[in-house]
């Protein structure tokens, strides 16, 4: 059996996505919106991509999926690059944009219909595709009321419904569970996680770092316009060795670029994270922390979750 | 497929927009029947629909009362004796009528009419509002009846004196009534203001060509919202040519003009004259017909995609598009009758494209014209409609999803 068989690839799962020095700039920008982005999505994996609001997030799935045109760099979806492929791409992919991306004064059966009309399921499959799509999203009880009597967690599911019709290899999902309730919300990922079980390739973002590490087996951070991490999530959250100390009063700024200087000391916005190793033990550490006299409210062992590495890697200031 | 879904789609919002199917069939209706009927007088005094004239036979003879006669045969012409309405027949007060332009003239039989050949027979006052050439029809019209009683008085003499003239038939051997020696026809001129419409002939094709442009309301909202909430976005990441998408919004609003039009010109020739008004006269083009309308659909369906891609938001489109058309009509003669228009203004309605339109409708209606005498309005149209889309196409393309 060779690799491209078992899907993988010199050792690697195959990426189905692999996109290499990307760069964007709009029309009239200063600067560009994206630089050297290299990504790799393995087949079959649920990739979370990550960012603050203006990162670069929206761009990069603007030239994944075709909206934009690459300028620099290439990207590579199964075996199609942009844009000679562009429209056998499109035929494999599937975007379940963040907005209601529907017709409101439309019955959720419509908007199935008509999606269905455009993806150019033939009519014979369409009906089955429908009902597929139906029973997955739970929509059989409001089929037939206009989708603008929805609530936003129904309105939700049928956002990601129509992303379902073509049953693609490769589905965007931005942001599936903003602004619903906890029911919705666990509807929806446990409906994703169904989709992965199946073998769908899902490239996800989210605000929401706990479905991100539910869902993603990888993750890239994008900030200013470039990916700052991009590891495993099992990597990522691996029980780090590091010690939270959230100390009793704010440091002065002064003292913290000594800390940084003589010691493997982060500051995170509100707690000192120490990387014990060699001649730093925990212990003596925590004595210099004392020594610089830096109360201890609160301490806690390893045990990374997203949430601190994201705020890590891309600071706590406020985006514009 | 695609096209086929898109257009469904299109047809279901469109009718589920109440908003919008009353801009497009309920806002014409009413301006035909309230405008049609409003105008109508006024449409019926310029198109010269029997003038009144007061009268007085102070000859009172059998040959007074058959030249009266042959006066008032003429349909442009309603002769009122001034005894029917002045008691006692008061000359004075006849006249002051005319004078206040009450009636167009008032013509007075004199006493030794007919007595002999060179006695004078009538005295015509005109009244100051009357124009000069209604005023030399109507003496034109009584100098022919004059003639004609002349001849018969002639024929009856020489009878008389000449027995043998019996066999023949002054009256005719004159002309004077034969109207197949004189054939007319009636010359074709584009745009002409000669030849005014009536209130209907008016009114209906200038409200229909106002709510066709009102495809822009309904078309643009549509566009703006799928923009907006992002459901373009989506189908741009379908494998949908964007011919696709322009031709599944041109194709049901062109459907929907064709709608417009043919319910506007039924109302026209069935409802406003169960109501008192003129029936419309549709012409004898249907090709014509076709062509101006589908050209007309072709400008609106332009520039209403033109208005959709440049407005960031439908309160924005609903303005522009909404106070861009009742310029358009103003301009254009919709809501002002061209011919009523001074000069100046006249060609200036040359600069809305909602004029060639009307014209083209007027053309058929109006002066009898047909496919080909429609086809300067049809190109113009078609040019504006193919230049509006292709800038629309552009800025479409610049636009970042």
């Amino acid at each position: 059996m060779t690799d491209d068989a078992r899907g993988v690839d010199g050792g690697e799962p195959r990426a189905l996505v692999a996109a290499e020095g990307v760069a964007y700039r709009y029309d009239g920008a200063e600067s560009p919106s994206l630089h050297d982005i290299n990504i790799r999505v393995a087949q079959g994996s649920c990739f979370g991509l990550l960012g603050p609001n203006g990162a670069g997030k929206t761009t990069l799935i603007s030239l994944l999926t075709g909206l934009l045109r690459v300028q620099d760099g290439s990207i590579r979806i199964g075996d199609y690059t942009f844009p000679r492929d562009a429209a056998a791409i499109k035929r494999m992919s599937a975007l379940v944009p963040q907005e209601y991306a529907f017709y409101p004064t439309l019955t959720a059966r419509e908007n199935l219909e008509f999606f269905a009309g455009l993806y150019g399921i033939p009519a014979a499959e369409r009906s089955a595709r429908m009902e597929e799509c139906i029973a997955v999203c739970s929509l059989e009880q409001v089929l037939d009321k206009r989708s603008q009597s929805y609530s936003g967690g129904i309105k939700r599911r049928l956002n990601l419904a129509i992303g379902l019709l073509t049953s693609p290899r490769l589905l965007y999902l931005d942001e599936p569970t903003v602004g619903i309730d906890a029911q919705s919300r666990h509807f929806i990922l446990a409906a994703i996680e169904r989709l992965q079980e199946r073998g769908m390739t899902i490239i996800y973002t989210s605000h929401y770092m706990e479905e991100v590490e539910q869902l993603c087996d990888d993750v890239a951070i994008i900030d200013d316009g470039r990916v700052v991490l991009q590891e495993p999530t099992s990597t990522l959250l691996q029980g780090g060795s590091q010690v939270y100390v959230t100390p009793s009063g704010a440091p002065e700024p002064a003292l913290l670029e000594r800390l940084a200087r003589e010691l493997p000391a982060q500051w995170d916005g509100a707690r000192l994270i120490l990387t014990p190793g060699g001649e730093h033990t925990v212990s003596s550490l925590l004595q210099r922390l004392e020594q610089h006299a830096i109360g201890i409210e609160r301490m806690q062992m390893g045990g990374h979750r997203l949430e601190e590495i994201y705020l890590g890697v891309t600071r706590t200031d406020l985006r514009a | 497929m695609q096209l086929a879904a898109i257009i469904r789609k299109e047809l279901q919002l469109l009718s589920r927009d109440v908003h919008g199917l009353a801009l497009l069939f309920v806002m014409p209706l009413v301006f035909i029947l309230i405008m049609s009927m409003a105008m109508k007088d006024d449409f019926d005094r310029r198109s010269g629909v029997a003038l009144d004239v007061l009268y007085t036979d102070e000859a009172g003879i059998e040959v007074t009362d058959a030249m009266l006669s042959d006066v008032a045969d003429n349909d442009l012409f309603n002769l009122v004796e001034v005894g029917s309405v002045y008691p006692g027949g008061s000359l004075a007060d006849a006249a002051a009528a005319v004078g206040a332009d009450e009636y167009s003239f008032l013509l007075r039989i004199l006493p030794g009419a007919f007595t002999s050949l060179d006695a004078k027979v009538a005295e015509i006052t005109v009244a100051p509002g009357t124009s000069r050439e209604v005023t030399q029809l109507f003496v034109a019209s009584l100098r022919r009846a004059m003639a004609k009683q002349r001849i018969l008085l002639m024929e009856k003499e020489i009878k008389e004196e000449i027995p043998e003239a019996e066999a023949y038939d002054f009256l005719e051997v004159s002309g004077a009534e034969d109207d197949e020696l004189i054939d007319i026809s009636y010359g074709f001129q584009a745009n002409t203001v000669s030849e005014a419409p009536t209130s209907v002939q008016q009114n209906v094709p200038a409200w229909l060509v106002f709510s066709m442009f009102f495809v822009v309301v309904p078309l643009a909202n549509t566009m703006i919202n799928e923009r907006q909430v992002g459901t373009l976005r989506r189908i741009r990441t379908i494998a949908v040519p964007g011919w696709k998408l322009i031709l599944g919004k041109i194709v049901p609003y062109y459907f929907i003009n064709q709608v417009q039009v043919v319910l506007m010109l039924m109302v026209g020739v069935w409802v406003v004259p169960l109501l008192g008004g003129d029936r419309l006269t549709l012409g004898d083009s249907f090709g014509g017909l076709a062509l101006i309308s589908s050209a007309l659909s072709a400008a609106a369906l332009g520039y209403a995609i033109l208005i959709a891609v440049i407005c960031r938001s439908t309160e924005q489109a609903t303005t522009l598009g909404g106070a861009g058309n009742i310029i358009l009509a103003a301009l254009g003669g919709i809501m002002v009758p061209t011919h009523v228009m001074p000069e100046f203004m006249q060609s200036v309605t040359v600069v809305s494209p909602m004029s060639w339109g009307l014209q083209g409708f007027l053309d058929i209606f109006l002066r009898g014209g047909g496919v080909a005498d429609v086809l300067p309005e049809v190109a113009s149209l078609l040019l504006l409609g193919v230049i509006a889309l292709a800038v629309a196409l552009l800025a479409m393309r610049r636009q970042t999803v």
